[in-house]
């Protein structure tokens, strides 16, 4: 399981790059797909995935839509025209980061198959 | 997946709803996350009261309303960052305001350094933040109007108020925009919104006025002078008024001299003669300017009863006629000692000259210029202490050229 602190500064892209895949998901779904993408090892919590789905709302990056599905309300969340942008460079810094990284940490490829 | 009815349905939205949450988005998504945690844990075989329990133990007492205060945290950092600046800058800016009148009280002069230090705040700090933070508030158009006026000037006053202890002439200009922007936007604009019972612009108006109302008595009316700093003008104006008499007395003994020549004897009297005159004229100027500005002044006295700052070179010294007869007689005192030293090297002359010379280097030769650049920036005692420094100048004109007068005489004889 990767810790939540890891996560804190990524939850942002990650939330923007699978709304970029998916086109639109809710926060349940997000959570989900998150787990499954990562074989059960990233866990969204509630305290870190909605505060930030409303701030990225705010900050203008994602845009939602509330559907009624009986007695509750779904509230999608796809990408704005700027959450587009913002997504591919932040994609592009996430790379570039995690080339970083593997030279700090002086990771080498891992060949055992 | 199992879908819920609808009775297990309410129960969750029951039991979202009795946190009592205030962003309604954010409890229609609570009530959707946890229908869709139950559905699927009863997908894997649980019942619903088990599925409902499990997904409950896994929030947690009280999560939701944590959640939401996390969320609204997040969604108002920058303008609580906004709310704190503007407080700490407006801390900073009463403190520097209070600091300086006490200090000004007990005659320390550190007090302009608060003032402008206080006024630099409020002018790039608290004026936009203030103003920032309560047009983002504005729905009308009336109102984010009134804040635009009201930032203007509360922008521009306390501008013209640290410039205007600076002696800058530009100060009132700049006063000027800025009261236009107060009297005739924001204070009519505010007495209508008040009419219109909306207390919060009245409030923030009532905070900027009482603003202006500090500035404008600490900053323009209540100008004052530190009494160090009059004190060291009295002393070179009483120093120049001592350098001159003393260089009279030394002329005279040289014109004593002169009077056994009788090719210089002519040219001695007119000098002498020239130079009193000269003398005698920029002391009624400068004495009529000291009457000018406070009539019951008398010698002795600590200076002026008035006001004293640049307004007052402004007023009588650069608008005034008589600047402009005695500059030009100074030219012409100018011109006849050159016309005496016809035969002195250049050196000497452009020495004599340069005591006369009524203007600064890159400074235009006009007169308005002159005027402009002699008495600019100055209170009324540095204008005394310059007009005393200009006679002892004459004065030093008058013993050069007697001496070199006086030089050739005894080579011829």
């Amino acid at each position: 399981m990767i810790s939540q602190d890891l996560l804190k500064g990524s939850l942002r892209t990650i939330v923007l790059k699978l709304l970029s895949d998916h086109g639109r998901l809710y926060g349940y779904e997000l959570t989900r797909t998150v787990e499954e993408l990562s074989e059960g090892r990233i866990k969204l919590t509630w305290g870190a995935l909605y505060p930030s789905l409303h701030k990225l709302e705010a900050d203008g990056l994602i845009v939602s839509e509330e559907i009624s599905i009986g007695k509750r309300v779904r509230r999608y969340y796809s990408l704005s025209e700027k959450g587009r942008q913002s997504a591919i460079i932040r994609m592009d810094d996430f790379v570039e980061y995690i080339h970083t990284m593997k030279s700090i940490l002086s990771l080498k490829p891992d060949f055992s198959v | 997946m199992n879908n819920l009815n609808e009775s297990q349905a309410d129960l969750i939205v029951q039991w979202v709803k009795s946190h009592h949450l205030t962003i309604h988005s954010l409890e229609n998504e609570f009530i959707d996350h946890i229908c869709c945690d139950v559905e699927a844990l009863m997908a894997e075989g649980k019942s619903f009261k088990t599925a409902f329990n499990f997904s409950q133990m896994k929030l947690g007492d009280n999560v939701l309303n944590g959640l939401e205060k996390q969320t609204i945290l997040q969604l108002t950092y920058n303008q609580r960052v906004m709310k704190f600046m503007t407080k700490l800058t407006g801390i900073i800016v009463l403190f520097s305001f209070f600091a300086a009148i006490i200090s000004n009280v007990i005659g320390l002069d550190y007090w302009k350094t608060l003032m402008a230090g206080g006024m630099i705040v409020l002018s790039i700090g608290f004026a936009p933040l203030f103003f920032i933070e309560h047009y983002r508030q504005q729905e009308t158009g009336s109102q984010k109007i009134l804040h635009i006026f009201g930032f203007l000037a509360a922008f521009l006053i306390p501008l013209a108020a640290f410039l205007g202890l600076f002696n800058s002439p530009n100060a009132v200009k700049l006063l000027a925009v800025g009261l236009i922007f107060l009297v005739f936007g924001f204070i009519p604009l505010s007495i209508i919104s008040i009419k219109k019972d909306t207390t919060r612009t009245a409030l923030s108006g009532s905070i900027i006025i009482l603003l202006f109302f500090v500035l404008l008595s600490i900053g323009f009316t209540g100008l004052k002078i530190s009494k160090d700093r009059i004190n060291s003008w009295l002393f070179i104006s009483d120093a120049t008024k001592e350098s001159s008499s003393l260089l009279n007395d030394l002329n005279q003994s040289y014109f004593i001299q002169l009077k056994n020549d009788t090719l210089l004897t002519g040219k001695a009297i007119e000098i002498v003669e020239k130079s009193d005159i000269l003398v005698q004229k920029m002391s009624g100027f400068r004495d009529n300017f000291i009457m000018e500005v406070d009539p019951s002044f008398k010698e002795g006295k600590v200076f002026f009863q008035n006001i004293d700052n640049h307004f007052v070179g402004q007023k009588y010294l650069i608008n005034s006629n008589a600047t402009d007869v005695l500059l030009n007689e100074i030219e012409e005192y100018k011109n006849l000692i050159l016309s005496i030293l016809t035969d002195e090297n250049e050196l000497i002359k452009q020495n004599i000259a340069s005591l006369l010379k009524n203007d600064a280097q890159d400074v235009s030769q006009d007169l308005n210029s002159q005027k402009n650049f002699l008495f600019r920036d100055f209170p009324a005692i540095t204008d005394v202490a310059l007009i005393n420094s200009m006679i002892v100048n004459v004065r030093v004109v008058e013993y050069q050229t007697l001496h070199y007068l006086t030089v050739k005489s005894s080579i011829k004889n």
